[in-house]
Parts: C-alpha cells; sequence; structure tokens
C-alpha cells in the first residue's frame, strides 16, 4: 500500500500539466479487467500483463486528452484489445495452448481429474481458433463478466443485435464442432 | 466430446476469473514512473541540444558577420587608398612623356613594384597595432592574385617594351619614314612597270 502511495505521489509530483483523471485510481480500478482481456487473446499472463502495462503507458502519454474521453472504462478495453491483438499476430498460432489449458485447468479442478480437463480445455481453445474471426472475438469478449452487450458492441465498433446474433452462432457453431470432434474420436 | 457446453463453459469461467499476477498494480505504476522520468530526461536533453545548436548557429552567425566586415574595406580607407595609388600613378605617366623608352620601362617597373610595396608600411602600422584591428573600418590587406588574375596581367604587359618604345618620338619618326620607303618602293616599281608594259 505505502509502494502505491508513493508511485502516486511520484506520478502526481512529475507530472507537468494538471490532469483530471488520477492515473493511480485507473490503474486500481481496470488493471484486472484489462489484464482478464489480455489473457484470454493472448493466453499467456506475462504477455498480459506487459499489455496492461502498455495500455497506462498510453494513458500516461495522452493524460492531457483524457478529458476528451467520454467513455474511459470502454476506451481501456478498445486499447487493450487492439494491443493484445496486435501481440496475437506476432505470435503462432496453438503457441503455449496446453500450458495454459494446464493452469486454467489445474485453477478450476482438483488434480485428479485436471489432467482431462487440459486436455479438453486444449480441444476447445483449438475449435476456438478456428471460428471466424467476429464469432471469436465477440465470445472471448463475452467471456469476461464485467463487459455486457453494449460495451462488447462498443469495442468492437458493431451494433448489439450483431452481438447477440455473432455470439449465438459462435456458441452453435463451437458446440457443433466440438460434438463432431467428439465422434471422430 | 461428451458435454462440450460444460467444457466450454469452464473455460469461459477460466479466463473470465483469471487473476493477475501478485504485484502487478505496483510494476504498472513502477513501469509509468519510468516512463514519465524518461520523458522528462528526454524532454531536458532535447531542450539543451535544441538550446546549444542556437548557440552554436548564433556563435557561427557572429563569427561569419566579423570576418566579411573584416575583409570588406570602408569606403574611407578604401579612398584613401585608391588616392595615394593614383596620386603615383599620375606622377608617373607625368614624367614618363618626357622619359626615353628604356627610361620609360625602367621608371614603369619601379612604378608597378613600388606600387606593390607602398601598402606594405602601412599595413604593417596596423597589424601592429591591435587597437586598430578590432575596428569595424580596419580596411582587409589585398588578396593575393589569383591563377587568372596573374594570367590576365601577364597578358596585359606583354608587349609593355615595345609599347612603351612606339611613345618615343625619335623612334616613331624611324618607323614611319620605314614604312613610307617600302610605300614608296612597292607602288613606284608597280607603277614604273605598267608604264614598260603598255609601251
Amino acid at each position: 500500500m505505502a509502494s502505491t502511495e508513493g508511485c502516486s505521489l511520484a506520478l502526481s509530483f512529475i507530472e507537468d500539466a494538471p490532469s483530471a483523471v488520477d492515473l493511480p485510481a485507473l490503474v486500481d480500478t481496470y488493471s484486472t479487467l484489462l489484464f482478464r482481456i489480455a489473457n484470454s487473446v493472448l493466453r499467456s499472463r506475462t504477455e498480459a500483463e506487459d499489455v496492461v502495462q502498455d495500455v497506462f503507458i498510453r494513458v500516461l502519454e495522452h493524460r492531457l486528452s483524457l478529458a476528451t474521453v467520454r467513455d474511459m472504462r470502454v476506451w481501456l478495453i478498445r486499447i487493450a484489445w487492439n494491443l493484445a491483438l496486435d501481440r496475437k499476430r506476432r505470435k503462432r498460432p496453438d503457441q503455449l495452448d496446453e500450458t495454459f489449458a494446464q493452469s486454467l485447468a489445474s485453477a478450476t479442478m482438483p488434480a485428479d481429474t485436471a489432467m482431462e480437463e487440459a486436455q479438453r480445455f486444449q480441444c476447445v481453445l483449438r475449435e476456438l481458433e478456428r471460428l471466424p474471426k467476429a464469432e471469436r472475438h465477440v465470445l472471448l469478449l463475452s467471456a469476461i463478466d464485467e463487459l455486457g452487450t453494449p460495451e462488447i458492441a462498443a469495442v468492437l465498433r458493431r451494433t448489439e443485435s450483431a452481438v447477440r446474433a455473432l455470439l449465438s452462432r459462435a456458441r452453435a457453431r463451437l458446440r457443433e464442432r466440438l460434438k463432431e470432434g467428439g465422434q471422430a474420436r | 466430446m461428451k458435454d462440450p457446453d460444460r467444457t466450454i463453459e469452464h473455460l469461459l469461467a477460466g479466463l473470465r476469473d483469471a487473476e493477475p499476477p501478485p504485484g502487478m498494480h505496483h510494476r504498472i505504476l513502477d513501469a509509468m514512473v519510468a516512463r514519465q522520468a524518461t520523458a522528462h530526461s528526454s524532454r531536458w536533453l532535447l531542450h539543451s541540444a535544441l538550446a546549444t545548436s542556437w548557440a552554436c548557429a548564433l556563435a557561427i552567425t557572429m563569427s561569419l558577420t566579423g570576418w566579411t566586415h573584416h575583409r570588406r574595406p570602408t569606403p574611407a580607407n578604401l579612398s584613401s587608398h585608391t588616392t595615394n595609388v593614383d596620386a603615383q600613378q599620375t606622377k608617373a605617366q607625368q614624367t614618363a612623356a618626357h622619359k626615353t623608352p628604356n627610361e620609360l620601362l625602367a621608371l614603369s617597373t619601379r612604378w608597378r613594384t613600388a606600387s606593390r610595396v607602398s601598402l606594405r608600411p602601412t599595413q604593417l602600422r596596423e597589424y601592429s597595432d591591435p587597437e586598430e584591428t578590432r575596428t569595424a573600418g580596419f580596411p582587409a590587406p589585398p588578396l593575393p592574385l589569383t591563377g587568372q588574375e596573374k594570367l590576365l596581367l601577364r597578358l596585359a604587359h606583354r608587349n609593355d617594351a615595345q609599347d612603351m618604345n612606339l611613345l618615343n618620338p625619335d623612334v616613331q619618326a624611324e618607323e614611319s619614314a620605314k614604312a613610307t620607303q617600302q610605300f614608296q618602293q612597292f607602288f613606284g616599281m608597280d607603277a614604273h612597270e605598267m608604264r614598260s608594259e603598255s609601251e
């Protein structure tokens, strides 16, 4: 806590012009949400943290124009989303999926069933990657509990009805493909 | 897969409940502080670099202006030099009318040498006085001649001896007598030959 106060003091001290937005408070409020969004795209905790850091550095760079931002939450999510997508383009598909699935399974399941669940998660992740881009994006953003349909629509620059339709199609397609995959096995 | 809906829900729940690594807030704040400090120092460096470049530009401009002033003689000094040289030249031309060609040649050579050398004591005096060299109107020393100027001078003075010789009335009379004789010889012969042929 003391360290956070020290950082906020340092930030307020070195700021040139008075900014209407309290940057340390922004970090406290939104860093977890932004981390989850970046993590869902990148499937890597370290890279997701890097993305969150980049987001707040951008905020710092544009702190003088923050007063003109209408919806700070959507604006931050959009930055994090775009940065994560940019970063993902540089990654090989399926890279780190196994580790990510294992860490996800071990976090939610007891150890004896975690191995099996990790394999299932890996299948879902693989099929998720094969979905059309728009459907995949809607599905990933809908996974974040804090985001409602209007916010997802604002982030993806689509209408709310389009988001709902894409979400429904994505779930149906994913379900169907997973069933087909299970039967093939 | 037996129950895909359940697996999808578990996966999405896993994504939803992902907790950030411990200490992420602090690291982000530290990175922001570091970034801000870097921006500050880089802005300071930029300002100092700009100030230095401005100072350098100003110094160069001032030195160039001073140098140009130093090289350009003021009208007053220029006129005194011109008057000095003109007076010497007029005097030499006045005396030249009553001299023999050899004397004239010697005179002209002496005058030319003198006109070149005559500046030297003045220059020496001016160089030796440091206060005067600092004044804006300090006349610049004469520049050495370029190759083209030297060539032009050589061309202009190529027939100096003959030209000076022609100024001598005795030589002029001799030359004109010689030319008349040649003329008469040529045309007199022609008339004689024509008359004999007609007869």
